[in-house]
């Protein structure tokens, strides 16, 4: 699970990479700052799904967890996953509007697009702009049903 | 909370099926004959609303029915309202790409209560 | 029709089996081995006037083109010695044998007279050509009209070494061949481990998909005859569930080149997605027994200006081992192995295609002095 490039711009020393086992502490940090938690147990519970599943970053500014974007798979090929749900992208309230959510987004599409998975949609509250506009550059685009889509079969 | 309250025992009888959301997701939730399963509400090819298609059984012709067209699982079979992908509710997997298979999410019945964990 | 001897020493390295020669079997020539009172008429055909591909009953086809002065005459293969000889001047090592005149049998009407020619096509084969030359190999015909006696002489000829595949003729055959009224014949086929091998020509007839009157020249006939048979056909043995029901059945479709097999994989694949409840027989995808039990004859081989976007086509339709070198000697389009051989592909795919798949297809084995 090698680290992906450090992100001079727009974040200095910002690093991504895939979430796994180590990472449990810091999730906890990241849920703690933002008032994202429940009681311990449920945190672990909810933790390690994500921490199994292979399709959740991790961003760090240096050893300082800072935001998390969390997915899962929603169906599998072989057992390998194929389309997977982002389910939430979070960064700490003091490293906000310095695109750690969009280096978040950047480090899944990377990974994405080497074959990991065939595609990822989520969805959020139409009327929040910010996350419609995070969405539209990562390379969601608008679906039928309310979702957006993210393809990354289409090379 | 992994666990989601969906709705009452009651709101889903044998045979029923309904879409609730969960957080951001659409889930689908059925109840099989008396025992529940619940579906992501995206299908695997178009990622159209499968799980507001109708379940019911499938077709099978093959050495084990004599060759003989039978009409098997009824109840069980989710067909997506799109283009028509069949997938087994009980397994998840998709009838036409068998190495296909959706995630299965754990459904509990407690208290008359309903609930999915996510 | 001279070849020349550089395209044979440039190939002489590899065993060359082409998947889909012809002889010329007239009336006259079948005639002693046709059972009465059939022989009788076959000798009348005999004595009528020497046409190709136009004969009453024989090879009956609806021939609407004025000739043109410049075209080339329609060249014919007499005799096994002829044949061996042609073959041989082509760089080729073994052929295997389909008829001329009766590439048009399948739309004769009158049942025991059909079932008795296709008796006497397949001892002439036998004795005037197969066991005349070893390097010779037969398809023998299998008679739509008749399927259950056609798979008690698929039982006749099983053991025989040198039958080695099932002819179905395909030019104006109705039903297509997934019809179950055929199952005899594939029964039969499959249970005496001989693949069977679609071929067609150009026909005018009513039935589907040969009604070619509308086009005024053959030009567009030509376009359209052999893949839109091999596409229909290819179409109805998979909605019977032919390759599930028969799954040790092989079987190759001829003469219609290789670019209509990756559409046809993709479309039949795309479409069991919505209809599998409709083809329930089909376990896998369409796509997949046709990579597993299907194989597609290279003649009339396309001819891109970009010699790689064949190769390419050759991957999208599963690779090397799916295809068969055909030249369809000595007819007017056939193919020089050399088309084949300057493809960009490794050695080892040119060997796939330009014999060993055939050797493995049809159990025959190399042919001597020369090892696989």
């Amino acid at each position: 699970m090698a680290d992906q490039p450090i992100y001079d711009e727009p974040t200095r020393a910002l690093t991504v990479r895939r979430l796994g086992p180590r990472d449990l502490p810091g999730v906890r940090v990241i849920a703690a700052a933002s008032c994202r938690h429940g009681d311990a147990a449920t945190m672990e519970t909810v933790f390690a799904a994500y921490l199994d599943s292979g399709c959740s970053f991790i961003a760090t500014i240096g050893e300082e967890p800072v935001g998390w974007l969390l997915a899962q798979p929603i169906s599998y090929c072989d057992d390998a996953p194929l389309t997977v749900w982002v389910d939430d992208v979070l960064v700490r309230p003091e490293h906000r509007r310095r695109g750690v959510a969009a280096a978040l987004y950047l480090a899944f599409g990377a990974w994405a697009h080497g074959g990991a998975v065939r595609a990822a949609l989520t969805r959020f509250p139409s009327e929040d702009a910010a996350a419609r506009a995070l969405h539209r550059r990562a390379g969601f685009a608008a679906h039928a049903t309310g979702a957006v889509v993210w393809r990354f079969d289409d090379r | 909370m992994p666990e989601h309250h969906v709705g009452s025992e009651a709101d889903f009888p044998p045979g029923a099926h309904r879409v609730v959301k969960v957080r951001n997701i659409e889930i689908g939730v059925f109840n099989v004959a008396g025992t529940f399963y619940a579906l992501p509400n995206v299908c695997t090819h178009q990622f159209g609303p499968l799980c507001e298609g109708e379940v019911n059984g499938t077709t099978a012709c093959n050495a084990a029915t004599g060759w003989k067209f039978t009409w098997v699982r009824e109840g069980e079979i989710i067909t997506c309202p799109w283009h028509g992908l069949e997938f087994d509710i009980t397994t998840g997997q998709c009838l036409a790409q068998p190495k296909v298979r959706l995630r299965q999410y754990p459904v509990t019945v407690e208290d008359g209560e309903v609930k999915v964990i996510l | 029709m001279t070849t020349t001897v550089s395209g044979r020493s440039r190939t002489s390295d590899m065993v060359i089996v082409d998947a889909d020669v012809h002889v010329s079997d007239t009336p006259g020539a079948l005639a002693p081995y046709c059972d009465m009172p059939w022989r009788m008429s076959l000798e009348e055909l005999g004595q009528g006037p020497g046409r190709y591909l136009d004969i009453p009953a024989f090879a009956p086809s609806l021939k609407l083109d004025p000739p043109i002065p410049g075209t080339p005459a329609p060249r014919s293969v007499r005799s096994a010695a002829e044949m061996r000889d042609g073959l041989s001047a082509l760089g080729i090592d073994i052929g295997i044998l389909f008829p001329d005149n009766l590439l048009l049998f399948a739309p004769i009407p009158n049942i025991e007279y059909a079932t008795a020619l296709s008796h006497a096509y397949n001892r002439w084969l036998m004795e005037e050509w197969l066991l005349r030359e070893p390097d010779l190999y037969g398809a023998l015909l299998a008679c739509p009209q008749n399927p259950q006696d056609s798979a008690a002489e698929i039982e006749r000829y099983a053991k025989e070494d040198k039958i080695v595949a099932v002819y179905l003729p395909t030019a104006g055959v109705n039903p297509l061949w997934g019809d179950r009224r055929y199952d005899p014949i594939l029964a039969a086929a499959e249970a005496a481990d001989l693949p069977v091998l679609l071929h067609s020509v150009t026909l005018v007839s009513p039935a589907f998909p040969c009604q070619l009157d509308q086009f005024e020249n053959h030009y567009a006939r030509q376009m359209l005859s052999h893949s839109f048979a091999m596409m229909a056909n290819l179409v109805s043995i998979m909605h019977t569930g032919v390759p599930a029901r028969y799954p040790k059945l092989r079987i190759a479709f001829t003469e219609a080149g290789l670019a209509w097999v990756p559409y046809m994989m993709w479309r039949l694949d795309k479409y069991y997605n919505e209809y599998r409840r409709l083809v329930p027989f089909l376990e896998k995808r369409p796509s997949e027994y046709m990579k597993e039990r299907m194989w597609f004859a290279t003649q009339p081989i396309e001819e891109p200006d970009n010699a790689s976007d064949l190769v390419e086509t050759i991957a999208h339709l599963g690779g090397p081992e799916r295809v068969l070198f055909a030249s369809d000697w000595p007819h007017h389009d056939f193919d020089h192995p050399r088309a084949i051989t300057k493809l960009p592909m490794s050695a080892e795919a040119k060997r796939k295609i330009m014999g060993e798949n055939a050797l493995e297809l049809f159990g025959i084995p190399a042919p001597a002095g020369k090892s696989v």
